[in-house]
């Protein structure tokens, strides 16, 4: 499964639905809405993303996962080359189906304090990709925390489930975060002309 | 595993692959207007905003201050200039030294 369907929280819902016996059209239908987010993801990314023939970027697509965009749209750099992207998302999808293997094969043999701490894993790296753009950048700031208490308050009212919680939170919060800063600047800008004409 | 599981498996591969693959293709070349463009732009910083939060500190089942330990010790390590590997291995460490003793 790891194989072909690259997506994790999809494999864990898939897992627990099959065990409960829901039929298969639903839970292809539930890894739907689980992975729509990638589809703003993707959009994000094409923005930054160098020029590359559609084939190219068609292969590449398949490596977009909350991981992989994290790295790449993080990136201090103005455009993220396709040679770059594509060594990021081998080296994350061939870690993905060996260590599935490894999992497999270790199970949970780990000491159960590890195997807790170790859940915390992919949170330190998402916060450890999101503080540095952070520091000194207030408009990050706002959009990671607006984000966040969206779908904090989507997920305790459950509202709407994961994915899709997760995809109105992130458009919700760039477009208010959005249209404050372009209302801002246009403020701004009248007022300076204003004192010029005075 | 019957075929039924090799058609779920192949519908899972391809709701998975779709989303993932339009925008990238579709919108290839085609100029957006600026405030679409700086929309798309936001989104990287939102969704590790929602990505984090609440999940980090739902962890562990019924022990929200395990959680908040956690993505305390991650913010302090990376604000303090922490690169991504030393955020996460000390993270895991803190929260390993830390579920010993409690």
């Amino acid at each position: 499964m790891s194989i072909f369907v690259y997506a994790g929280a999809s494999q864990y819902m898939a897992l627990s639905l099959i065990a409960s016996g829901v039929v298969p059209f639903l839970i292809v239908t539930n890894t739907f809405v689980v992975n729509i987010r990638h589809f703003l993801m993707s959009a994000s990314l094409n923005v930054k993303m160098d020029r590359a023939p559609k084939w190219l970027k068609a292969i590449y697509a398949f490596g977009v996962t909350d991981e992989s965009f994290s790295v790449l749209a993080t990136s201090k750099e103005e455009k993220v080359s396709t040679p770059f992207a594509f060594g990021v998302m081998l080296i994350a999808y061939g870690s993905w189906v060996s260590f599935t293997a490894i999992g497999h094969m270790i199970g949970a043999n780990l000491p159960l304090f590890l195997q807790a701490a170790m859940s915390i894993a992919l949170y330190a790296m998402f916060i450890g990709l999101l503080v540095p753009s952070m520091k000194g950048n207030r408009k990050v700031v706002m959009l990671a925390g607006l984000a966040a208490a969206i779908h904090s308050i989507l997920h305790v009212t459950g509202a709407l489930s994961t994915g899709w919680s997760i995809l109105a939170a992130t458009l919700l919060s760039s477009i208010v975060v959005e249209l404050f800063y372009v209302h801002g600047r246009k403020t701004a800008e009248t007022m300076y002309k204003r004192e010029e004409e005075a | 595993m019957g075929a039924a599981y090799w058609w779920m498996l192949f519908g899972m591969a391809l709701v998975t692959y779709i989303p993932r693959m339009i925008p990238l293709t579709f919108l290839d070349g085609k100029e957006l207007p600026p405030i679409v463009a700086g929309v798309l732009r936001n989104i990287p910083y939102a969704v590790l905003g929602a990505l984090i939060f609440p999940a980090v500190l739902l962890v562990q089942e019924g022990n929200l201050l395990f959680g908040v330990v956690g993505a305390a010790v991650a913010f302090l390590i990376a604000l303090l200039g922490g690169g991504l590997m030393s955020v996460v291995l000390g993270t895991i460490g803190v929260l390993a030294i830390y579920s010993l003793f409690i």
